[in-house]
């Protein structure tokens, strides 16, 4: 075994449980969902997002390195002759696998069964992948900060509450773009407040309301920029804090 | 000295505005067995931490085996063997599995001599580590740290929270293991009766500070105590290398290092002498760090 593969595999050791029972919850969900016909198309897309965007992304966040802090296995790990920053990223990567694939797995079996339109509920194709990519990117930025941010000896239930406070802070954040967003779109859109919100929170939302036919100009890249600066900061972070001992 | 495998020169490390290392110069000769002697909270595993690269001094460097432990962390810990104090592992992982995965992380991994170590030590190859005994866990870390043949290893307080008899048994294998080779072993802990068999060297840090780096026979030569009679109304600052004055009843006990006949005389001149007691090393690291240099106390 060399080193990338060792740490991968150390990696996937952890956390395939975390991937299989995730993917299987949220399979479950969306089934019971689809099979008992709770919402239209679009509602259950909007849960399987929510859901994987951030009810998995946080507990994905907790097993990422609060596990390693609490037991204290993290300075045996660090003390080894291997560059901090290549095993930060191979932790980052599962920790994102745990929920970037239970949600596209569950997206594409949605978007398989609603193939067909099935009246006013269906739900486009294009307007599924970009919101998909939209909450893909949102839940990312998201899980980062939450293990980026965290205490540095916080464990799992440490990390679980940063969680909470980011996401806190993210929507206050949102609160003054949710007042400029009304301008900008300028009467082009039927946006309601969740979406302003959720636009507000992340831009790449705009990509999925931008399928409905707004025109955004300029500020998608803008906004892209400042999410794509944000994520390199706080991974920045995460790396450093990973560092130390 | 010989030839030094680790040295540290000015070192100060701080969290914050509070400094854990005021300045500590140290140098560990190859081959040797040094003993690294301090209280808890006295700066030893943030020594130890700044020699692996883990921590960043304010000041100073530390240098192993020729190697600044700042700017090139990766190729010292290629180099050395660590076991941090209470080490951690994967409890997941069976012990055949911590040493492949641990190996993988050194070009000379000798699989050969870790198969041997776990027949010596006599650890069970597919026993996960969640269930292996203190004892057994310090073993294993032991035998994760020497795998890959280090020049140097560095033990930072190996036998925390190990019961006695435990505590000898994995000396014994330390010693067996490390003295014939001709390792340099780097060895802290704060159980003084732990380190006298062991060490050929010594040094006791206190505050932050080195107050004292010597031959271990060295130290116990050179440190005396002096039992005099009613020693209260006498000036002791007067004599060079006091370490600690202690009066009790009518009698005063006065801790010197630096001893020499000269200094003898000097002590006896001033009172009625009664007698002169060499020290063991528990009592010359109580008298360095807790010595009240010449403040009575009774």
């Amino acid at each position: 075994m060399k080193t990338i593969p060792a740490i991968f595999w150390k990696e996937w050791r952890e956390q395939r449980w975390k991937l299989f029972y995730g993917t299987a919850m949220l399979l479950l969900f969306t089934g019971s969902m689809v099979a008992a016909r709770i919402g239209s198309d679009r509602e259950i897309i909007v849960a399987v997002w929510i859901l994987g965007g951030l009810v998995l992304s946080l507990y994905s966040a907790m097993g990422v390195f609060g596990p390693e802090r609490a037991d204290a296995t993290d300075l045996f790990y660090i003390s080894r002759p291997v560059a901090a920053w290549k095993v930060f990223w191979c932790k980052w990567f599962f920790g994102w696998l745990n929920f970037a694939a239970p949600m596209l797995l569950c997206v594409a079996v949605v978007a398989v069964l609603f193939k067909q339109p099935t009246g006013d509920d269906f739900y486009e194709l294009h307007g599924t992948i970009r919101g998909t990519l939209g909450m893909l990117l949102f839940a990312t930025i998201f899980y980062s900060m939450t293990c980026c941010l965290a205490p540095r000896r916080a464990g799992p239930a440490g990390v679980g509450l940063a969680g909470l406070v980011v996401f806190a802070l993210i929507i206050m954040s949102a609160m003054p773009v949710v007042f400029i967003l009304p301008k900008v779109f300028a009467g082009e859109s039927d946006l309601n407040f969740v979406q302003q919100i959720l636009c507000g929170a992340s831009p790449y939302m705009l990509l999925a309301a931008s399928v409905n036919g707004m025109k955004m100009g300029l500020w998608i890249p803008l906004l892209l920029a400042e999410q794509c600066l944000l994520l390199a900061a706080v991974l920045w972070i995460g790396v450093r804090k990973w560092r130390k001992v | 000295m010989s030839e030094s495998v680790i040295q540290i020169e000015g070192l100060v490390f701080g969290y914050g505005r509070k400094d854990v290392l005021c300045g500590v110069d140290l140098e560990v000769p190859k081959g040797s067995i040094f003993g690294f002697l301090g209280r808890n909270g006295a700066g030893k595993t943030t020594t130890i931490k700044t020699l692996l690269g883990l921590l960043k001094p304010k000041k100073g460097r530390s240098c192993v085996l020729g190697l600044d432990a700042q700017t090139e962390p990766l190729a010292v810990r290629k180099r050395i063997g660590y076991m941090a104090e209470d080490q951690r592992m994967y409890g997941w992982m069976t012990v055949e599995q911590i040493i492949k995965w641990t190996g993988s992380f050194y070009a000379g991994w000798d699989k050969s001599f870790t198969d041997h170590l776990l027949d010596v030590l006599k650890l069970g190859r597919k026993e996960k580590v969640k269930n292996l005994s203190k004892g057994q866990n310090s073993k294993l870390a032991l035998l994760l740290a020497l795998g890959h043949r280090p020049e140097v290893v560095i033990l930072d307080d190996p036998t925390l929270g190990l019961d006695p008899i435990a505590r000898k048994e994995f000396l014994r294998y330390v010693i067996a293991l490390l003295q014939s080779n001709g390792v340099t072993v780097f060895f802290s802990s704060h159980l003084l009766y732990e380190i006298e068999p062991v060490a050929d060297y010594i040094a006791i840090l206190d505050g932050g500070e080195i107050l004292r780096s010597a031959k271990t026979f060295q130290l116990r030569d050179d440190v005396r105590k002096f039992i005099v009679e009613d020693g209260t109304k006498t000036d002791w600052g007067r004599i060079d290398g006091l370490l600690d004055v202690v009066v009790s009843g009518q009698r005063t006990a006065i801790t010197v290092e630096e001893y020499s006949p000269e200094k003898k005389a000097k002590v006896q001149s001033m009172t009625k002498f009664i007698r002169e007691v060499p020290l063991n090393l528990d009592e010359i690291f109580e008298a360095y760090v807790v010595g009240n240099r010449g403040k009575e106390k009774v």
